[in-house]
């Protein structure tokens, strides 16, 4: 008798999915494992040998979504005593979520819950039971059995939000006993109060989660930097400073790149797609207007966009047109001319962010007469606020190492900003927000149109069911314990 | 001279002793009764009601085992009132109140008119286990009794000590004597603690002034308890209840006295009940409320007595009094007796088994508060459970386990044995899992099987089975009864306001619109056939229509888990598995779990000792 759970494939990333590496597992294993996994195997795999490495292409819609390396582990001889077919996938996050989420297309493999493949282990008499602490997770997730410790496992932010979900999903609970129980000790208006703050925050703490989950962030798995500005602003120049060699082609003529170009670069372990876009401006130009509407495309979907500003040659009505919040950083070039700050202050209205200043001319011919001649100091050049109006004119002026510098350590701190958000989306976790947003949203549509308690309840019972596997179950003892602190219980 | 020998002794006649006592006797074994010179039968020492939420279903279910307080409740009943009634059917629960007086003139009368059980009046001294099966019960001042088996339902009554102020009396109820404690009466059970309960001062009804009070008449629309006694019948006058509340002053006067409150300065260290506080619990605990409700309720139809529901305490006279006359309506109060707390013995209910016997000691069973627990309907239901089971092994026969998946009665008992507490046990809804379907209409339904099993043919039982065959029938018809559209039955539809009719509907299915009163709709449906069903099976009906939906799915989700929960497990091979930590098979050594859900109750249980166990069991 299997009480747990069903006898289906089951898939899991083996190695933690919550970071980016070279190299990730992920693990396949039940029965008929090769004749389900084929379709997406460029391999034959009637034909592989046990215990022997080999290469394939993972297709998705004839195309190819990974390289990979993998092995195939015949029952009984694997780790759970079944079959095993482990892949070695490149450890981007996303492509490994992707992996694992196209496998589960299939209605005969699903997402394997905590420790199921131990627990498969087990059942299968694979492993020694010393090892079964392992077992704590998979049990967490499983309905009704009273774990408050799963929470314990989790850290940092999530932990917090989990606890903070908890005790408002304890809250809900609470008011609803109170409208049962204690009906008569806490007052009709007092017990109603309670019930309905605690649907309010319930739906909100739990419609934030929800939100996180939804939220796309699928350029994540290849960011691109995208280099904007006006035409003849300097961009080709400055994207030829960072990428190091003359790819773009640089002249003075406005419209020069028409179309994009694009090179890839490192920083700190992620690739970025760097492209240089061809200048934004009001242009007859067929082959122009097409480019600089991929330009806006491209800014719309970009991880980071990086702002070209020339002062001289900016048109303020068209600057306006562009979205401003999207620009992460703004760099004005032609620092080193003479009137250059005063020349930027009418865009200062718009541009509400830090600017860098620099001159291009490093390495670029370009411009008119310059005045001054080598760079300024190497110091950061704040916001350009009432402080600094009153000084004595003249930006700070840094030099293209200085910004590559700054440019780098500002993308990579975004990267880890966004990437940690990822923890949300370990797969089990972002299934069981959704199904539980899901179903507060109906449980929220049933207490509008039902006034029977005792099926709200049973209902809250259903949607409690989904997010034990979250947050683990309040032991009737502590709620009940709960409500006495709170309130006035007993005549 | 001849020995006087019993097939049961079951020590103490309150409302666990009796329900025992009861039981066996109805299962044709002698039984001996013995409770205290000066105690009444069943008496109620404290509030003067039977049943509220959770309660309610309990009572009904010990009525449909063949038990007491159903019966003597309805008999003795002066007020009604249905708890919950515009939460949903599932919820709702009923509260009587009883005139005291008559609840133990009642209670003795059944009992005595019971030829296999004797009441006798004395003072048990020690209980010797002489073997299997085998008790010798000695009594103050007469020859010992002996029995196969024993049921202790002392109560308070254990080394019972009373406070008010810095009074302390010996003594279970006030104006009783007390037992000895029960290291000294049975040395083999250690006593694990000691609780503590109270009531409040009892006031003199011709010295209320009612007219600026808020009244709380009796309803007649509340059901009986008892099934063969007419649903709205009523035994005797109905009375009304008024409500009042403290104010400002009075809980200035008891914060000032806090030095001179037994349960503040360190004189009582028994544990109380935090969901049912002394006034001043709710003084010191809720610093910025003054307003708290005293229902005054009588406590009876031929007594001066009222219970002030609401200001338990074990304050000093005159402060009760003080307080007391701070409260509107209770200005000119005159106290017939004061308040007071008791502390008593509790022995540690971990011990026992799903049948309340000692697991060391066959034959040895307890029940009521001496287990922990608290309430008149707590203490009945383990009465009840005790007496089967005791009456059960006696016969040789298979012992009655209630689950607590169909029954209030099992989510008490299984609840008392796998957690010892810290405070006395009451039963709450919120304690079981599948509150839709333990509910009090469909108490017979839930009850039949377990009461079949007693094998005992009396009017109950044919009443039962003639229940069970009208409900499947009432059942069945619901079903499989169709409207098919026509004029007459569209215009029924409209004008009863039954909602959308296309074509085809059943009389189920009409049953289950949420906007509907599923009770009234099959009434009237039938009414219009000239089909005449008894209103319990016909009200069993509708609501279990109406529920069937959510019933079904909650156990689908469930399953897995309820499946689990049954599975049997061998505690005794559990605690020698060297793979399961020393801590949690000291746990399991201790409790003694028979099947997982037991053994998942327990606190401190490790989760990988539940997944390795859920795992080597399935």
């Amino acid at each position: 008798m299997n009480v747990l759970f069903d006898n289906k494939i089951i898939i899991a990333c083996s190695s933690g999915s919550q970071s980016n590496s070279a190299i990730t597992i992920i693990r396949i294993s039940g029965t008929n494992v090769l004749n389900e996994c084929q379709k997406w195997f460029s391999k034959k795999l009637i034909f592989i040998k046990p215990k022997k490495m080999y290469r394939t292409k993972i297709i998705l819609d004839e195309q190819c979504i990974d390289d990979i390396m993998f092995c195939f582990f015949e029952s009984p001889k694997s780790y759970t005593g079944e079959e095993i077919l482990e892949l070695y996938v490149h450890g981007n996050v996303l492509n490994v979520r992707r992996i694992i989420e196209l496998f589960c297309k299939s209605d005969k493999i699903r997402f394997a819950k905590p420790g199921e493949f131990t627990y498969r282990a087990i059942k299968n008499k694979k492993l020694s039971l010393t090892q079964v602490e392992g077992l704590d997770l998979f049990l967490n997730a499983n309905n009704g059995i009273a774990l408050k410790q799963g929470l314990d496992i989790l850290q940092g932010n999530l932990h917090q939000k989990y606890v903070s979900l908890y005790n408002s999903f304890k809250a809900l609970k609470s008011a609803f006993e109170l409208q049962i129980d204690f009906l008569e000790d806490v007052g009709e208006e007092s017990a109603n109060f309670q019930l309905n703050s605690a649907l309010n925050d319930f739906e909100y703490k739990i419609k934030d989660l929800y939100e996180k989950t939804l939220f796309n962030k699928s350029y994540l798995l290849a960011p691109t930097v995208v280099v904007i500005g006006q035409t003849n602003a300097g961009k080709s120049t400055f994207f030829n400073n960072i990428i190091g060699i003359n790819r773009s082609i640089v002249s003075s003529t406005k419209g020069t790149t028409r179309d994009y170009v694009s090179d890839h670069i490192s920083i700190e372990g992620n690739v970025f797609q760097f492209i240089d876009t061809a200048g934004i401006r009001n242009s007859n130009d067929e082959i122009e207007k097409e480019g600089i509407k991929r330009t806006q495309h491209l800014m719309e979907n970009a991880f980071f966009n990086i702002m070209i500003l020339n002062p001289y040659e900016t048109d303020y009505h068209e600057l306006k047109k562009l979205k401003i919040d999207k620009i992460d950083m703004l760099i004005v070039s032609h620092g080193d001319y003479k009137d250059c700050y005063e020349k930027f202050r009418k865009f200062e209205n718009i541009l509400k962010m830090k600017v860098y200043f620099t001159n291009l001319n490093e390495s670029g011919p370009i411009g008119p007469d310059k005045v001054s001649g080598p760079i300024g100091p190497d110091k950061v050049s704040g916001p350009i606020g009432p402080d600094k109006v009153s000084g004595p004119i003249g930006p700070d002026i840094k030099n293209s190492k200085y910004l590559k510098d700054v440019l780098f350590s500002k993308i990579h701190g975004k990267y880890l900003k966004l990437s940690e958000n990822e923890t949300l989306f370990i797969e089990r976790q972002r299934i069981c927000i959704s199904k539980t947003y899901n179903k507060y949203m109906k449980f929220k549509e049933l207490l509008k149109k039902n006034n029977d308690l005792a099926i709200s309840l049973s209902e809250l019972a259903v949607l409690e069911n989904e997010i034990s596997q979250l947050i683990g179950v309040i032991p009737t003892e502590e709620l009940l314990s709960d409500i006495f602190n709170n309130f006035c219980i007993g005549k | 001279m001849k020995k006087t020998e019993f097939d049961i002794v079951v020590i103490g006649a309150g409302h666990a002793g009796i329900e025992a006592a009861w039981m066996i006797g109805n299962m044709e074994l002698k039984v001996a009764l013995i409770t205290l010179p000066n105690v009444l039968i069943a008496e109620t020492p404290c509030n003067p009601a039977i049943g509220g939420v959770g309660k309610g279903q309990l009572v009904k279910e010990i009525d449909a085992m063949g038990g007491l307080i159903g019966k003597i409740t309805d008999l003795s009943a002066i007020h009604f009132k249905v708890l919950n009634e515009s939460k949903g059917y599932a919820v709702q629960s009923t509260r009587v109140q009883v005139d005291k007086e008559l609840y133990s003139k009642f209670a003795e009368k059944y009992l005595r008119e019971n030829k296999n059980i004797s009441i006798i009046n004395g003072k048990v001294l020690k209980i010797n286990f002489l073997a299997q099966n085998s008790f010798e019960i000695q009594l103050k001042n007469e020859n010992p009794i002996y029995s196969k088996a024993t049921i202790m339902c002392t109560g308070t009554f254990l080394n019972g000590k009373l406070h008010i102020g810095a009074e302390q009396i010996e003594g279970g109820v006030f104006g009783c004597d007390n037992s000895d404690s029960l290291i000294n009466i049975c040395p083999v059970v250690e006593n694990s603690k000691r609780f503590k309960t109270g009531t409040p001062a009892r006031i003199k009804k011709s010295s209320i002034n009612w007219q600026k009070l808020q009244k709380q008449i009796s309803e007649p629309n509340a059901q009986n308890f008892h099934y063969l006694h007419k649903d709205f019948e009523r035994f005797n006058q109905q009375i009304t209840c008024y409500l009042t509340r403290t104010n400002q002053k009075t809980m200035e006067i008891i914060r000032k006295n806090k030095h001179l409150a037994p349960l503040y300065n360190g004189q009582i260290q028994g544990v109380g009940p935090r969901y049912c506080p002394s006034i001043e619990d709710k003084a010191f605990r809720y610093p910025d409320r003054n307003e708290h409700h005293v229902f005054l309720e009588m406590e009876g139809n031929d007594t001066e007595s009222v219970y002030p529901n609401g200001i338990s305490t074990s304050l000093p006279k005159e402060v009760q009094n003080e307080f007391i006359r701070s409260i509107v309506g209770l200005e000119d109060s005159q106290i017939l007796k004061y308040g007071y707390a008791v502390e008593y013995d509790v022995i540690d209910p971990t011990k026992l088994n799903q049948c309340l016997e000692h697991k060391n000691i066959q034959g040895l069973y307890f029940a009521g508060q001496i287990n922990g627990t608290s309430g008149y309907e707590e203490a009945s239901a383990q009465g009840v459970t005790a007496g089967i089971n005791a009456s059960l092994k006696i016969l040789d026969r298979d012992p009655m386990i209630f689950s607590r998946n169909n029954c209030y009665i099992g989510v008490l008992i299984e609840d008392i044995i796998t957690n010892e507490r810290d405070e006395p046990y009451r039963l709450f809804t919120a304690r079981a899992e599948n509150r839709l379907f333990i509910r009090e209409d469909n108490t017979i339904n839930r009850m039949y099987q377990y009461r079949k099993k007693l094998k005992i043919n009396q009017p109950i039982d044919q009443y039962q089975e003639s229940y069970m065959n009208c409900y499947n029938l009432l059942d069945e018809f619901a079903e499989k009864y169709f409207y098919k559209t026509n004029d007459s039955i569209n215009n029924k539809f409209k004008n009863n306001n039954y909602g959308i009719f296309d074509a085809r509907i059943s009389l189920s299915e009409l049953l289950k619109r949420a906007h509907l009163d599923p009770v009234k709709t099959l009434l009237n449906e039938l009414n219009e056939k000239k089909v005449k069903i008894e209103y319990k099976i016909l009200k069993a009906v509708a609501i279990s229509q109406k529920y069937k939906g959510y019933i079904d799915k909650a156990n689908n989700e469930f399953e897995n888990l309820s499946k689990l929960d049954a599975i049997k497990i061998n505690w005794e091979i559990l605690g020698k598995n060297e793979r399961i930590s020393n801590e949690c098979r000291q746990r399991i050594i201790k409790i003694k779990p028979e099947n997982f859900s037991q053994l998942r109750r327990i606190n401190g249980i490790r989760p990988a000792t539940l997944a390795y166990v859920a795992t080597i069991c399935s």
